[in-house]
């Protein structure tokens, strides 16, 4: 039985858009989370007035965070014709685009990204040392296709639910209490928090609580809940449940052109998911649900099997494996 | 909250079920149920910590408890601020408002420009009638103020824009609480936190409180 590591293979965005560049979607993931959070922050000194994630608009076209938008009008138990108008657009884009927003503009994943780089600096030895599989695959008698697959993440499966119960948590603290709840430990929320408490730091010289307490907060939640984007966000699972039929960036495998079908075990997809989706099993619902679009299978597939809407699936030379950091910069 | 078990229930039996086994079914139901009750604890705790004191709003903001359970906490209105007073509300000021906007008026004073009104998505601040708005009132504080401690400063009384304030015999500010529409400005143009440094430094000898119920 043959185990294939997974490839740094390329993102090329098509060479005409970037001039020859090959950039790895994972940089590239990181450098929209970045831009997004710095054009927040540069129109809060320039009073363009953009907002936050939580409501981000330019003029009178706004969005509204769903999960902060679902708290209002529970807390509220009305409905401002301007909220509505707002969750109106934001739905829409949730349809079109599911939970995209978790892994381009989120900044959970913008500083799990980056706290987290040292330790996966190199994705090929990275793997094997986070992989749950024994390294010493040979002795390994074969898994057939038909066992069910194991949770790569050591995290039991019913854990996962942890998400349905902080939203439901999330929806009757603010019935009952009036106020968004969740918002108090929302990372996203924290993070911008974070970056205003830096302004007002250096617009007011007004040294704040936030400037410690919100930082430690958040790196509280990253550290401490490690499997916060797959088992617990409450907005995560409203997004990918709003998002559950859209279209954009979803993943495809190609049946034909997948190891598998030539009888080899691959899992190189489900081991690079952040949400470790299993995209050969037809795990239906809840595979739609948690994906964030971040391009890391389409990307990573040796054999080029997995395309992503509008996407087309990447030219891989066959038989032959990429080479490790073949990252051309032109 | 914590990872309970980890990884207790999977390490020879592959595959854990709830269903299987009526312990970890338990696990599982209290947990969940724990995770679901923290945020009702949290949001509780909240309710009951930080309800006290009253706050300064935007021009157009909704009345007290209402304005919280309306503002989504997005910083818009602090953003677009042409006179920069709008700052947020801080955890230490009070848990249940923090981050919502609030009023202050030692860098500027309010202009009734609506601005702020106008980007809020979620009708927390509603466009009134720069006309008849109401922030807060003005009050004079005697310990402070410039005029009844030394007397001789008019500053209030000169740039009031709503005629708010007079002087009474002894040319000390007086406002009129019908005509005060709370903007700010002779709060902002008060001397007393300047000349006054070496003697006190308690604050402005007149300050722009919100209007009762606005918490």
């Amino acid at each position: 039985m043959k185990r294939i590591q997974p490839s740094s293979g390329q993102l090329q965005l098509e060479a005409h858009l970037a001039g020859g560049y090959v950039i790895k979607p994972k940089a590239f993931r990181i450098c929209t989370a970045l831009a997004v959070a710095v054009a927040i922050a540069l129109s809060a000194v320039l009073k363009v007035g953009t907002g936050t994630p939580c409501s981000f608009g330019i003029g009178g076209i706004s969005t509204i965070c769903p999960l902060g938008a679902a708290q209002l009008l529970l807390a509220g138990r009305k409905a401002a014709p301007q909220l509505l108008v707002a969750l109106g657009a934001t739905l829409l884009g949730v349809v079109l685009f599911g939970r995209l927003f978790c892994a381009w503009v989120c900044p959970t994943s913008l500083l799990r990204a980056v706290f987290q780089r040292r330790s996966t600096a190199r994705p090929g030895r990275a793997m094997s040392a986070t992989s749950p599989v024994p390294t010493d695959a040979q002795a390994e008698p074969p898994v057939t296709t038909a066992a069910p697959s194991q949770p790569s993440d050591g995290l039991e499966p019913w854990l996962r639910y942890s998400r349905y119960a902080l939203l439901a948590g999330t929806l009757v603290a603010s019935l009952l209490f009036r106020f968004p709840v969740f918002c108090l430990v929302c990372p996203v929320g924290l993070f911008f928090g974070t970056v205003f408490a830096i302004l007002r730091l250096f617009q007011r010289q007004q040294a704040s609580l936030e400037l410690l307490l919100y930082p430690a907060m958040l790196a509280a939640e990253l550290t401490l809940l490690r499997d916060w984007c797959r088992s617990l966000c409450p907005l995560g699972l409203l997004l990918g449940a709003i998002g559950t039929l859209s279209p954009v960036g979803r993943p495809a495998v190609d049946k034909e052109k997948c190891l598998a079908a030539r009888g080899v075990d691959c899992r190189v997809c489900q081991r690079v998911c952040p949400q470790h989706i299993d995209l050969k099993s037809s795990q239906g619902l809840a595979h739609k649900i948690d994906c964030t679009r971040c391009l890391e299978c389409y990307d990573r597939c040796p054999v080029g099997a997995i395309a992503a809407w509008p996407l087309k699936a990447p030219r891989r030379r066959p038989g032959r494996r990429h080479a490790k950091g073949a990252i051309t910069r032109g | 909250m914590s990872e309970p078990g980890l990884g207790s229930a999977n390490n020879d039996t592959g595959v854990p079920s709830p269903a299987r086994n009526p312990s970890l079914s338990r696990r599982a139901f209290l947990t969940l149920g724990a995770r679901a009750l923290f945020l009702v604890g949290l949001g509780g705790a909240v309710r009951l910590a930080g309800g006290r004191g009253t706050v300064l709003r935007p021009p157009g903001a909704l009345p007290g408890a209402e304005f919280l359970s309306s503002c989504i906490r997005c910083h818009k209105c602090l953003e677009v601020c042409p006179t920069g007073i709008i700052t947020s509300v801080l955890l230490t000021e009070a848990v249940l408002g923090a981050g919502t906007p609030r009023l202050d008026f030692t860098r500027g004073y309010c202009e009734l420009c609506m601005k702020c009104a106008e980007v809020c998505t979620t009708g927390a601040l509603v466009v009134a009638d720069a006309g008849s708005v109401k922030l807060g009132i003005a009050h004079v504080d005697p310990e402070n103020c410039v005029a009844w401690v030394w007397g001789g400063c008019t500053k209030c009384y000169k740039a009031c824009p709503s005629q708010a304030i007079t002087l009474d015999e002894m040319q000390r500010p007086v406002v009129d609480v019908s005509k005060c529409n709370g903007c700010g400005t002779c709060e902002y143009v008060c001397l007393s936190t300047v000349v006054r440094s070496y003697v006190s430094t308690r604050g402005k000898g007149i300050v722009v409180r919100p209007l009762a119920g606005d918490s």
